[in-house]
């Protein structure tokens, strides 16, 4: 909870609050202390004596009341914040070779849909601030990926509409058959160098 | 001495600077002079580790693409079309833009 209340400029603000809050608690009761808080010595119905302490009631707990708002409010909006963010994982595991390989996290099966023909597809942002790419998979086989991005995306406000270029898949097949492989560098060279 | 430690660090930090400069690769992918859309392009920058080794575009309709932000250095420029290499070969980016273009016949 605290270390989250020091990661944003809200969460200052609500220190600050907290901060007020116990500095006017500690106001209202010095002012009862020094009997700041008494009307007058003509006596309130509502005047309440303790010891040395003497205080008008509602003054004195309306300005005790207002300092604990004031310390409560902010620790709700924390435990509000906090119940929002998403939960985590630590995926371990191991890769023997010199390459690096890219790791992708994909959602499935939400974030993981086939089509044919026309595509419709309401996806969540998962960030304000990122790009995103579809990746077009044939079986296990990568076969290309197109990247987007959105802006000015709001929680609550509509779906905002993104056109991905059409992806002509009988054509590229075709073409693709009929292209002669210039390989100006050998696979064993490529292998040699780790790539594939 | 003061000066010329001075010196010596700020042309450090211009190699450092010069080093880390970022370079376009750019190009037209074609077959016999027709542009070839829809084709991965991948630029891998050869004894390198790391996200920034690698980088991954698609061809446009024209054929055209561009690689940005990519360090200077030797590469292997590979291009796949619907999972099947088509192209593979090797180019050394030393200056801020290079441009590619890769013509491919038909069988």
């Amino acid at each position: 909870m605290f270390a989250f209340l020091l990661q944003s400029t809200g969460a200052t603000l609500g220190y600050l609050c907290v901060a007020a809050g116990f500095l006017v608690i500690l106001a209202s009761v010095v002012f009862v202390i020094k009997g700041k808080a008494v009307l007058s010595d003509s006596g309130a119905p509502n005047a309440l004596e303790w010891g040395k302490i003497k205080a008008n009631f509602t003054s004195a707990v309306a300005l005790f009341v207002l300092g604990a708002v004031m310390i409560i409010l902010p620790f709700r909006s924390v435990v509000a914040l906090e119940a929002q963010q998403l939960p985590t994982a630590i995926l371990i595991g191991k890769i023997n070779g010199q390459k690096e390989i890219r790791l992708l996290l994909v959602v499935k099966p939400d974030y993981d849909q086939t089509y044919r023909g026309d595509i419709v597809w309401q996806v969540p942002l998962l960030a304000t601030k990122a790009s995103y790419s579809i990746f077009y998979i044939d079986g296990d086989t990568v076969l290309g990926q197109q990247p987007f991005s959105v802006s000015g995306a709001t929680p609550g406000s509509a779906p905002q509409k993104v056109t991905l270029p059409v992806w002509d898949m009988q054509t590229e097949s075709s073409v693709a058959q009929e292209i002669a492989p210039k390989l100006e560098v050998s696979d064993a060279q490529l292998k040699s160098l780790g790539i594939h | 001495m003061h000066n010329s430690r001075a010196l010596a660090f700020i042309s450090g930090l211009l190699l450092s600077a010069m080093l880390a400069a970022a370079a376009d690769l750019s190009g037209r992918v074609t077959v016999r002079g027709a542009p070839l859309a829809g084709a991965v392009i991948t630029a891998n920058l050869i004894g390198a580790r790391g996200p920034a080794a690698v980088s991954v575009t698609r061809t446009g309709t024209g054929g055209e693409y561009t690689l940005r932000g990519l360090r200077n250095g030797d590469y292997i420029l590979l291009v796949d079309m619907n999972g099947r290499r088509v192209y593979q070969g090797r180019i050394a980016l030393t200056g801020p833009t290079l441009v590619k273009n890769v013509d491919l016949q038909q069988k």
